[in-house]
């Protein structure tokens, strides 16, 4: 009587553990549902304490894995255990695209490439247009500058989705640097025609028609993007370069003002400023430029080149320009004509 | 020729024609000992003034072969004033490249998962947006001037006096060419000399040497710069044809 009684708990255990009741299980869903909810705020560890309570309830709960799996990558940033959940999650259902999809993800991550690229394929062998997973193999292909592989699935993507902007801009980042300036310019097209507000896109489209030499075309791409991101640094460093080739001077200062307003460590756009002041015969403000450009960047050959050529013909002040250009020497400037003056003025 | 005694310049063994006058504000002029070139005394100098005046017809090629030591080109001679009004600015672009694309990383999406629906449809997480922050454009402006006006332009003469042919010379048909070697300064005063090469009489080189000491150059001159450099100028005596176009007087 006693065996019996024992076997029966046993049975009873066993059966609540392989197949709980429904009770068990709307409480798991309870807790995976009030996790769903927390991640969604921002409360990854509420959100893990939960799962971890489903999955205690019902250990076999293969989206609390799953969704566990989320928050330890993207809210915890602990990318080992999410791997362990996504993996555990697989195994639960191994019909899961989401999670060789976040796998996948994970392991791009973690620089695993070659096991990302296995997972990414497992999902769309499960879903073959699951966009997010071609999405995500290409830019894989696009990182490891396989270029020829990544291509056809960004076009896999836009075959599903004609607008999707990623997909758009990347093809047409690719072709771009592939020289089918043409086919870039047409994908663009239609991207900034469908997200005016793709400030890359327009800017892309700039450095697309400036190398057509459409300086007009360029100014009013560069302008959009700066429309759809008024703090777009490289587009208003690019703007400044076109307007002083129309010889729009003070506009030109303007806009790299804007750049080192923007990002006051840019050494360039000062040696920018420098050279236009210097043109406007300003040369208190060429000269600061110059500094500031060499104070940020104390090795720039260009800001020393720059700098002895102010002294030098703008200042007339050759001892100070000659002082400049042993500098520019010393940082590894090649200038024939400084090596020529520098040596000839040590005689 | 009396032989007069003979003070060592200060560097080594050349010998010294004298302190000679000149205004170029320069100081001791040297002459290195030629194995035909001997010492000078103050009767040679007082010959070479006695003929200055006489009217012989030199010839009178310089040549100006400036000491290059890298054997660099040099610009076309370009007058200094001209020089002084260059003061303009070019702009060049380079070819623009796209900016790096910065592939970006995704991580795990909640909007990947259902809010629990066993049997939920699919939902996918959004791509990133690309990720342009890469560096910037690579392009700089430069300042140009230098390579528009910062040619270099070549010492030249301004105020070139012939020598006078030695009367003694002339007398006894010496000729000859003799090779100065001089250092013009960068305000364009003759600041070293000497006798690369004599002509064989000491009189001649003497007589080269008393008339380059007022030489007059336009300094060379590169951009804003005045440089010092060496020169060889060579000084050719020439009788033939004086003989017959002007009697010695």
């Amino acid at each position: 009587m006693r065996t019996a009684s024992v076997l029966f708990a046993i049975v009873t255990c066993v059966i609540f553990l392989v197949q709980p009741p429904a009770a068990h299980a709307d409480e798991a869903k309870k807790y995976y549902n009030q996790a769903m909810t927390q991640a969604t705020q921002g409360k990854y560890d509420a959100a893990a304490d939960l799962l971890r309570k489903a999955i205690a309830i019902r250990p076999k709960f293969a989206e609390a894995h799953h969704l566990l799996g989320i928050v330890y990558a993207t809210g915890l940033r602990q990318l080992p255990e999410a791997v362990d959940s996504f993996k555990t999650a697989i195994e639960l259902n191994p019909n899961m695209a989401e999670a060789y999809y976040n796998l996948g993800l994970v392991y791009q991550g973690q620089g695993k490439f070659a096991e990302a690229e296995q997972e990414l394929q497992k999902a769309l062998a499960i879903y073959p247009r699951y966009e997010e997973a071609l999405l995500s193999l290409a830019q894989l292909y696009e990182r490891q500058q396989s270029l020829n592989k990544a291509i056809p699935i960004y076009q896999r993507v836009l075959a599903i989705k004609p607008d999707q902007p990623e997909s758009l801009y990347a093809l047409g980042y690719l072709f771009e640097s592939q020289g089918r300036s043409a086919e870039a310019r047409e994908l663009l097209t239609r991207l900034v025609a469908a997200h005016p507000e793709h400030a890359d896109a327009y800017y892309l489209l700039g450095t697309i028609a400036e190398k057509a030499n459409q300086a007009s075309e360029a100014e009013r791409a560069y302008r959009q993007a700066i429309a759809a991101r008024p703090d777009f640094v490289d587009a208003h460093y690019n703007l400044g370069f076109l307007l002083k080739a129309k010889e729009e001077i003070p506009a030109a200062i303007q806009e790299f003002q804007k750049v080192v307003k923007l990002k006051p460590d840019y050494a360039d756009a000062f040696v920018n400023l420098g050279v236009l002041y210097a043109t406007q015969k300003k040369f208190d403000q060429a000269e600061q430029a110059y500094e500031e450009a060499i104070r940020l960047k104390p090795t720039m050959a260009e800001a020393y080149y720059n700098l002895g050529v102010f002294y030098e013909f703008h200042l007339k002040d050759t001892v100070r320009a000659l002082a400049i250009y042993k500098k520019y020497l010393d940082v590894g400037g090649k200038d024939d004509r400084i090596q020529r003056i520098v040596r000839d003025m040590r005689k | 020729m009396g032989q007069g005694s003979v003070p060592a310049g200060p560097r080594g063994k050349g010998v010294c024609l004298g302190k000679l006058q000149g205004g170029s504000g320069c100081t001791v002029w040297r002459v290195k000992s030629d194995s035909r070139a001997g010492g000078c005394n103050g009767r040679s100098m007082g010959m070479t003034q006695r003929i200055r005046d006489e009217g012989w017809l030199i010839c009178f090629v310089i040549g100006l072969m400036l000491l290059s030591p890298l054997g660099r080109a040099r610009a076309e001679i370009t007058a200094a004033d001209e020089i002084e009004q260059l003061d303009e600015i070019e702009v060049t672009a380079p070819r623009i490249a796209p900016l790096p694309r910065a592939v970006p990383f995704q991580l795990p999406d909640l909007s990947s998962v259902s809010p629990l629906s066993p049997d939920s449809s699919w939902k996918r997480g959004a791509p990133l947006p690309p990720d342009l922050r890469g560096a910037g454009p690579s392009r700089l402006l430069q300042d140009n001037t230098a390579s528009t006006h910062g040619s270099r332009t070549r010492v030249r003469y301004l105020e070139p006096a012939r020598p006078a042919y030695p009367r003694h010379a002339r007398e006894m048909g010496w000729e000859g060419t003799v090779l100065l070697r001089m250092e013009i300064g960068a305000d364009g005063m003759v600041t070293q000399l000497r006798v690369q090469r004599s002509s064989g009489h000491r009189l001649l080189d003497q007589a080269a040497i008393a008339a380059a000491q007022r030489w007059r150059f336009a300094p060379e001159t590169d951009g804003g710069f005045t440089m010092r450099v060496i020169v060889d100028v060579p000084v050719r005596f020439d009788l033939a044809d004086y003989a017959e176009n002007e009697p010695l007087q």
